[in-house]
Order: C-alpha cells, then structure tokens, then sequence
C-alpha cells in the first residue's frame, strides 16, 4: 500500500485537517482499532469535536436499527439490523437477565431499564444502565429516588434523550401512583447524566392524561408520547432541556380508537405518525403516513398535520413502528389472506406492498447509531 | 459574465495545459472565482495555473465534467444512481497511486462531492488494514511507550500495535 503516497518520488504527507475527515468516515470498531497508531488519534477519538462530527456523519450515513427479542425465557436477545439490512446478534451484553426494557436509544447510547415493570407491576424499577454497546461502556444508574416506593407505582411511560441545547442526556420515567383521595396521578421524574442525580418534575398537563406507549420516542431534544385526556387522543411532549412537558394535536382522522395503532416516527427530519386505520382485525389495511408542519398561518395553530403517503392495502395486518430507510418496519400478522408471508418483523416501502421479511420474530424496535459518545 | 466562452483553459502545477469547460468549473469556487476574475474579460490571454499535478487534474476535470449537468440542473433518482455507480468506477481507477493527491486537490479547490468521495474511498481502504499499514501510509510514528500500551490492551482486549 505504499505507493498511495509516492509518487513521481516525492512523500505526500496528508495535512491533519484531511486524515480527521477521512476518519470521520470509518465505523468505531475500526476507530478503535486505529487508536493504537498514535497518542494523537486516539486522543482525537474521544474529543467531543470528533464525537460530534462522527455521530452526525453516521446518523446521516449508517443509519441502523435496534431490535429487541421480547417476550423471551431465553435471557436478553438483542440484534442490529445495520444499514446493509443485515441482521447482527449484539453480544457482550451488560446483562443478561430477560426483564429488561429498552427505555430508549439516543446517540448511539441506549438505556435499559433492569427489573421489568410488565411481569411486575407492584414493584418499581431497580436501577438503570446506559450503555455504549460498540464501545463497549456501561454505566450503572441506581434509582434513588426517596419515598418512591411509598404508593406503590406503576411506571406508564419511560424516555431517554439528548438535548444540545443543555449538553445533556436524561431518563424520564413517568409514573402513576395512587394518591390518599384514591385519584390516579401522573408522577414524572428525572435523571440527569451531568448532574449524575434523580429529581421531581412539574406534573402540569399530565394531569388526569393516560399515557398509551410505555417507550416515548426522541427527536431534536425532545420525547413524544402517545396518550388520551378525556377520551381524546394526544400527544405529549417533553423537552429534555426546559423539563416542561406540553400537549400536542393530533390529526383529526386519530381518535380515541385508533389511538393503539399509532407509532410515532421521524420522516425527512420531520416528526411523523404512522396510522393504521383498520377498522377490525382483518379489514382494510393501509398505513398512513402524517408529518407535522409549520403552520401554514391561516389556521392560526403553530402546527398542523399532512398526511404524506397512504400505502396500498396489505393482505394481513401490518403494525408500522418506524420509518427507516423511506420504508415502513413493522411486525406483520399474515391473518388468513395471506398464504405467501410468514408473520415477523417486515420492511415495505409505500408504493407497493411486496414485504422484506427481515426476521420471522417479532420485535421491538428502536433507531439506533454506532456512536463514540461516552457514558460519562 | 460572457455566455459565448463555453470551456477556459488552464495549466497544471506542471505546466501542461487543460480544458474545463465553464459549467464544470463551477464546481468548484475558487476556480470559479478564478474564472470570473480572470477569463472573462474579451482580452483575456492569461492562463491560470491550478495547483494541482496533471495526474491528478486529469481525473479533478473527469470527475468535474461528469458532475456538472446534475449539480447545476438538478437529476432524476435514477441519474443519482446511474453516478453513484460511475463514482465508484471512478475511484477504483488508479487510486493506489493518487488517492491522497485528489483529496488534496478537491480540499484545495473546495469540491465537497469529490472530497467526501475520496474520503469515503480511503475509509474503505483502511478498514482492511492492519495498524502498522496505517503507519506506514500516513507515515505516523508508533509513540505509545509500553506501559501505555499495556494499559490500552487492557481497556480493549484484542487491541494491537502492530
């Protein structure tokens, strides 16, 4: 290979300037290799200059996909579906007990709850970890939180996230917890990576609001929550930086009762609805697509909903999760129609309905990147 | 700006002479600029000189040339592909020899495209290398003294200096 840099006999020395850029371009298994080539590279690796321009890079480039085997006796099952759409068993798993549940997935950092709060609802979670699963760190996140056992909560929804705005990661975990006049109240806390502490937050519009996903879905420093207040659908947003959480619409098409078949998703930088609404198991099955956009003036709100695609019906039932890619993945149901497709998890892009089994299990699904953040 | 000139010619660091023609010049700024500056005026006989080698410049103007419809007119997604294929073509081309000179040329010249590309193209060529190799062609030398070495073993097992 050394005649990449000769030649007519002269030495090409690369200015530091180009040999960062081309670093920015390698995956962190290779970054990690290449700290052994000099004290500058691997120093540069873990500046946040570097993290930054590599995460941004990545996310752009490499996007992948978290999937999570839930439901197991098998311990914690985790695979990555990289941006090759190849799916990949993530080992050196931190734990290995089956109760976990991914609380979110942010800058390549992902954050489990240990201690399930499905097979256990009397109980409340144990401690929390984030971990770096390609640079291999983890950090452990005692819930410390005093008095929480007291009323014997229920955890309803759960988020982590990064706002630039505070240079922060926090956990959010809301709770509901019975109080002494026997009203169900919404109990919202959080951790803060930086402050390295659990603290109380204002209840404000969760009051009397039932959250409908348990996992809320981060993007541009923000969490989004789906949930209904008085039998109308809504979405409920926190942001990470100012710890306020705030109603948002929701397109007028969603009700209470479609409520359930409602993913939160990002498309084309936008904040997105997939929606599918079937009325009954095994009838019309279109998905569609919502993004929320400015407002156009006339209407008066700040922000309003387009619907951007509808899909062609699906012969069995397709729950969209997320947007990857400019398709559609979700777990699929075949339903007694479909003789050709296996249920699992599936990939389909909006123009048809042809179906890219990825996997024959069902999974949860998370966005993730191959990331050098640290966990501290 | 005159419309009639369609192509400018200008010199290597070598002193060999290269058409460009103007809507490929456009891809990059400073040649642009230079264009502007320099050859667009009717008496214009001066020849400007690119600080790039004719090797390289050959395949600066390739890329440049093949660019330029879509950047300044816009493509279908199938033109997107049909050039990321070529793109590909493009780099496999001679690249062991001048690889490094054309990211020094599009970073000099302000070709985004055409340095990312090489950047990419470099990153897939290390991915195979082992870290000696790396020295070797970036002409680093190893300055970990043992016990940092040891230590970086330590925090990741497999690593290796050689």
């Amino acid at each position: 290979m050394e005649h990449l840099v000769v030649m007519d006999g002269v030495t090409l020395f690369l200015p530091q300037e180009i040999i960062t850029n081309i670093l920015k371009f390698l995956p962190v298994k290779s970054l990690i290799k290449f700290q052994c080539v000099c004290k500058h590279w691997k120093n540069l690796i873990k500046t946040p200059f570097f993290i930054a321009m590599h995460l941004h890079h990545s996310t752009q480039l490499r996007p992948h996909l978290l999937l999570h085997r839930h439901y197991t006796s098998f311990g914690l099952q985790l695979y990555f579906l990289d941006y090759k759409r190849q799916i990949v068993k993530v080992s050196n798993l931190p734990v290995v007990d089956d109760k976990v549940l991914i609380v979110g997935s942010s800058h390549g950092l992902l954050c489990l709850q240990i201690g399930s709060i499905y097979s256990d609802f009397s109980s409340s979670p144990r401690s929390y970890l984030l971990w770096n699963p390609v640079f291999r760190e983890v950090r452990h996140v005692p819930f410390t939180f005093p008095n929480f056992d007291r009323d014997g909560p229920r955890v309803f929804g759960f988020g982590f996230g990064f706002s630039p705005i505070v240079n922060d990661y926090k956990i959010v975990i809301v709770t509901l917890y019975q109080a002494m006049d026997h009203d169900l109240q919404n109990h919202p806390v959080v951790y803060s990576l930086r402050m390295g502490s659990w603290k109380q937050v204002k209840v404000g519009i969760l009051r009397g609001l039932v959250l409908n996903n348990a996992v809320g879905f981060t993007m541009n420093g923000s969490i989004f929550w789906l949930g209904y207040k008085q039998d109308c659908a809504v979405m409920i947003s926190f942001d990470i930086a100012m710890e306020e959480f705030a109603l948002m619409p929701m397109p007028s098409t969603v009700g209470q009762d479609h409520a359930r078949r409602v993913n939160i998703t990002e498309f084309e930088r936008r904040l997105a609805l997939l929606f599918s609404p079937s009325i009954g198991y095994y009838k019309s099955k279109s998905i569609e697509l919502w993004v929320l956009e400015n407002g156009t003036g006339g209407s008066g709100e700040r922000w309003s909903w387009a619907k951007k695609y509808t899909s062609s019906p699906y012969l069995g039932f397709l729950i969209p999760i997320t947007i990857w890619k400019n398709e559609i993945v979700g777990i699929y149901y075949p339903g007694p129609h479909d003789k050709s497709h296996s249920g699992g998890t599936v990939m389909s892009n909006f123009t048809n309905t042809e179906l890219n089994v990825l996997s024959n299990e069902t999974h949860l699904i998370y966005s993730y990147v191959e990331s050098l953040v640290p966990v501290s | 700006m005159s419309s009639s000139v369609e192509a400018i010619t200008v010199l290597s660091s070598d002193g060999d002479e290269f058409k460009i023609t103007v809507s490929a010049a456009k891809l990059s700024k400073p040649l642009n600029w230079m264009l502007e500056d320099v050859c667009f005026s009717d008496d214009c006989d001066e020849v400007p000189t690119i600080e790039v080698n004719s090797k390289t410049l050959v395949k600066v103007i390739e890329y440049c040339e093949k660019h330029a419809p879509r950047a300044n007119s816009g493509a279908s997604d199938s033109d997107a592909e049909e050039l990321k294929k070529w793109d590909i073509e493009f780099m496999k081309m001679d690249v062991k020899d001048i690889l490094f000179h054309i990211l020094m040329a599009a970073n000099y010249l302000h070709m985004e495209g055409l340095y990312d590309l090489a950047c990419q193209t470099a990153a897939d060529l290390m991915k195979g290398m082992t870290v000696s190799q790396i020295r070797k062609i970036f002409h680093i030398k190893n300055d970990f003294s043992s016990e940092e070495q040891e230590q970086l073993r330590r925090q990741h097992p497999g690593c290796s200096f050689d």
